[in-house]
């Protein structure tokens, strides 16, 4: 019997470390092959920065990874703003509704990216009418952007003694002041992360910006879509580490930020 | 004077109407038009008399194949999801506290960060004369022909197990986690084999997470379309790829794309009721 | 849950609420403090009406069970916050939050952050911020349930001490009775939801109004017994097949009452002749010894246990199973009615 537990726990690590293998197969080939000296990328021919000194000299990257960057800032600050309030509504809203509404708040997570691409393009051309480009780009990410952030500022919510806010109540401060004084100072990790988070999902989206762009605006996902189309090349290689890079990086702090204790606001 | 009542979640209402009146718009907003379009007629890009037949065209014989392909290969995704996904779920869940947290992030980051350029990784390997190939003809595998595994099913179906794999993960863990594996150990005391106490014990207790990670995985490749385009190649033509021709090349046709878009958010929601439903007889039981 | 609760509690008093966990004293607390709404009725703070006033600007603060001390605040920082919400000017709040510290004993630890202080220190500091703000009233919920007992007690004469200085009204929230009984001007006692009986604290160890105010408050023996007659300021009644005299008010003949008697009001004699009033024949069962003295249990004749206390200076006359008598004074009973 414990042979048969030992046996089985072992096939498990084997198992779990392949498919963190395979999770990260794509990764190391492409760090790796972005250092590569081959134009045709599939033989090592010595190392070289070469691709990277490429990308510096792109306008159309550079173009791009600032549209990026500006979709990506203004996306982060709605979805910060809107989805800390859902959270801290959520979580003291007593209605009966509030199952539902809830529901509102974790839906664009579930439904498949594609779905949510074609309506908002559709709803952005024949309902409401937004200029195609960078505008529709921040709006439609800022609509995942405030579901994540609602999640992560909810779950941080969890351990938030919520006679602090009452204290602060009797003591004197008007809702707003509570929220600056107490309850801001101690979830702020989270809402940090969570904008982090959703920084991150929108500088890396692709299929919703595929669809909502107009002519001539293009985020960074969207120039190596149509560099990848045109065949494989060692500056996509290089872009691409970049970019992983990046964003790792800043999800890393995200998940970091998200996992802060708070400083004993803890439920006795 | 008598009271129950409370007065703090009334105040607490207000600050929900901002972030629920966006997602009212720019959420339901989007999701009610899509219902809306697919009853239109084709048009530049819509003509606004409900027509209906957009329903029709999707059910086209030359559609049809395309349809029959993205749910077989779907469900093929799935099932490989659940298989790869499961031990996994169920290792990461096993360990201390600490890693835990670092293991499962871990899992996330692929989706998280870049899609797309994980991808165009996978392009990089399984093309002919790619990664794969040099290692396999190294080996002395293939017989001095380059590899053909890119832009055939296969290829689609490892992208698509690639890509989301974490929507399997991720429930599967939430549902691992919250069991009592003293449970476990109470079925091996009493005898069980460990594939007994996987079949009759683990998998029963885990089922709500196995029904939530399946339909998620079904749901979303089902809507796949960079999986399809990259490696997949005109042969293997989805129900995202569809979606994208008819909203972004000629000829136009933003009713039946919106019929497409209603198809699979009609499955999700059949998909979730029945989920829940298993969930649901898990609670009961 | 609270239901058709109407107190009136005094200016300057200390008033506690009694109750086991779940009758509705920190429901009705939070009511006085605005964090939870009456479905019905008024709540009246100085004259004025406040239940529809948002719990900031009502004159009263509560100190929480557990303190509820902003953990990112340090010590002085936390005490002037309601200070601070009132805009009041930072050199005043400094003078004022040093005597506000030296007044619950904690000067010189402004700078210090909560999670650094016992939990008795951080229970003063939570008393130093609900009463820096002057308020007319102060909550109390429960302040010394997660401290031991022997700094619950030293806390229960520093709160009534300070209480007695300040003036202030405190409605103090506990289930321990003893600590009710202690601290308190005026008890009020809960159950279910509702409030059974108002008074000071001897009026409800000696006097309590029904069966379960009986019961909680201390220990007590229950008889059934039946009016036979009276004999002014006493009543005659029928019990455990004697009769008995009790002190109370007319009650009508042949109605059926519940005695109370305490276990210290009864005295255990030998059995044999005694011209004592009352007298209930019986078996002593058994005593435990409790250190300060004996509690027995005496089986009455029809097969009733009652439970006395027994001086140490009496136990050695008594053996286990022999036959006694129990006594007691008119005064010393409580008459409830029957169904109570």
């Amino acid at each position: 019997m414990a042979l048969d537990a030992r046996a089985a726990s072992r096939w498990l690590r084997l198992a779990s470390w392949l498919a963190f293998g395979f999770l990260y197969l794509p990764v190391a080939v492409l760090v790796i092959f972005s250092f590569s000296a081959s134009r045709y990328s599939m033989v090592w021919s010595g190392f070289t920065l070469q691709w990277y000194a490429a990308l510096a000299d792109n306008a159309r990257v550079l173009s791009a990874l600032m549209n990026s960057l500006i979709v990506a800032g203004g996306a982060m600050l709605i979805s910060a703003v809107l989805g800390t309030a859902a959270a801290l509504g959520l979580r003291r809203a007593r209605f009966s509704g509030r199952g539902v509404l809830a529901a509102l708040f974790y839906a664009p997570v579930v439904i498949p990216e594609i779905v949510l691409a074609i309506g908002l393009l559709m709803f952005f051309v024949l309902v409401m009418p937004v200029p195609l480009g960078l505008p529709s780009i921040t709006l439609a990410h800022s609509v995942f952007g405030v579901a994540y952030v609602t999640i992560v500022v909810s779950a941080r919510l969890e351990g938030f003694d919520a006679q602090l806010e009452e204290a602060a109540a009797d003591l004197g401060a008007t809702p707003w002041r509570v929220f600056l004084r107490v309850t801001l100072p101690l979830i702020w990790p989270g809402v940090l992360g969570g904008a982090l988070l959703a920084f991150t999902l929108s500088f890396d989206d692709f299929v919703i910006s595929y669809f909502v762009t107009g002519p001539g605006t293009a985020t960074l996902p969207l120039v190596i879509y149509s560099m990848v189309k045109r065949g494989v090349t060692p500056e996509i290689n290089a872009l691409a580490t970049l970019i992983l890079l990046v964003s790792f990086a800043i999800l890393a702090l995200s998940i970091w930020l998200q996992g802060r204790n708070i400083t004993a606001g803890e439920k006795v | 004077m008598s009271g129950h009542g409370s007065k703090p979640g009334t105040r607490a209402v207000g600050v929900l109407v901002p972030p629920a009146a966006w997602l009212t718009l720019l959420f339901l907003g989007p999701l009610g038009v899509i219902a809306l379009i697919s009853l239109m007629m084709p048009g530049a890009p819509v003509e606004w008399t409900i027509d209906g037949s957009a329903y029709q065209r999707l059910l086209d014989p030359i559609y049809l194949g395309v349809l029959w392909r993205s749910l077989s290969l779907a469900v093929m995704a799935t099932v490989l999801c659940l298989v790869l996904g499961y031990p996994l779920a169920y290792y990461i869940a096993r360990r201390p506290p600490r890693f835990r947290r670092v293991l499962f992030f871990l899992v996330l980051v692929p989706l998280w960060t870049n899609s797309l350029v994980l991808i165009y990784g996978w392009m990089v390997m399984l093309r002919p004369n790619g990664a794969f190939d040099q290692l396999l003809q190294g080996l002395g595998f293939g017989g001095g022909e380059p590899l053909t595994i890119l832009y055939t099913p296969a290829a689609v179906i490892l992208g698509l197990v690639y890509w989301y794999l974490p929507f399997m993960v991720y429930p599967l863990y939430a549902s691992i986690e919250k069991l009592d594996f003293r449970l476990l150990e109470a079925a091996r005391d009493l005898g069980a084999g460990g594939l007994a106490v996987l079949v009759r014990v683990l998998l029963p207790l885990t089922l709500p997470g196995i029904a939530t990670g399946c339909l998620l995985v079904f749901v979303e490749a089902l809507g796949a379309f960079v999986v399809p385009d990259l490696l997949g190649g005109a042969k293997s033509m989805m129900l995202g790829n569809l979606v994208q021709q008819r909203f972004l090349s000629v000829p136009q046709d933003w009713p039946m794309g919106a019929a497409a878009a209603m198809l699979m958010l009609a499955l999700l929601l059949v998909g979730m009721l029945w989920a829940s439903r298993v969930g649901g007889l898990r609670r009961g039981a | 849950m609270v239901r058709d609760v109407s107190l009136a509690i005094r200016e300057g008093e200390f008033f506690s609420l009694l109750g086991p966990s779940g009758c509705g004293k920190t429901t009705l607390l939070r009511l006085l403090a605005g964090f939870e709404s009456p479905t019905s009725g008024e709540i009246l703070l100085a004259g004025s009406g406040v239940q529809d006033v948002p719990a900031r600007r009502r004159d009263l603060n509560i100190v929480f069970q557990h303190y509820a001390l902003f953990p990112h605040l340090s010590v002085a920082r936390n005490v002037a916050f309601g200070l601070e919400m009132q805009k009041v000017a930072g050199d005043e709040i400094q003078r004022r939050v040093a005597d506000a510290l030296a007044l619950v004993r904690l000067q010189g630890l402004g700078a210090r952050m909560p999670r650094e202080l016992s939990g008795g220190q951080q229970q003063r500091v939570a008393l130093a911020r609900a009463l820096i703000t002057r308020p007319a009233v102060l909550l109390l919920d429960e302040p010394l349930g997660a401290l031991d007992l022997k700094l619950r007690r030293e806390m229960q004469s520093e709160l009534k001490a300070l209480q007695r200085r300040l003036g202030t009204t405190f409605v103090y929230v506990t289930h321990d009775q003893e600590e009710a009984l202690a601290m308190s001007d005026r008890v009020g006692v809960m159950h279910d939801g509702q409030l059974l009986q108002v008074g000071a604290p001897h009026e409800i160890y000696d006097r309590p109004v029904n069966r379960f105010v009986a019961a909680f408050i201390g220990e007590s023996n229950f008889l059934a017994a039946e009016v036979t007659g009276y004999d002014d300021p006493d009543l005659i009644v029928r019990s455990a097949g004697e009769s008995l005299r009790v002190r109370g008010e007319r009650i009508a003949i042949g109605r059926r009452v519940t005695l109370a008697l305490r276990p210290e009001r009864l005295r255990i004699m030998p059995a044999g002749d005694s011209v004592a009033v009352n007298l209930l024949d019986g078996r002593l069962r058994e005593c435990v010894y409790l250190g300060t003295g004996w509690r027995c249990e005496i089986e009455l004749v029809d097969g009733s246990v009652m439970r006395a206390s027994l001086p140490p200076q009496d136990s050695g006359v008594l053996s286990v199973g022999s036959r006694v008598m129990l006594t007691f004074a008119p005064p010393d009973v409580a008459i409830l009615e029957s169904d109570s």
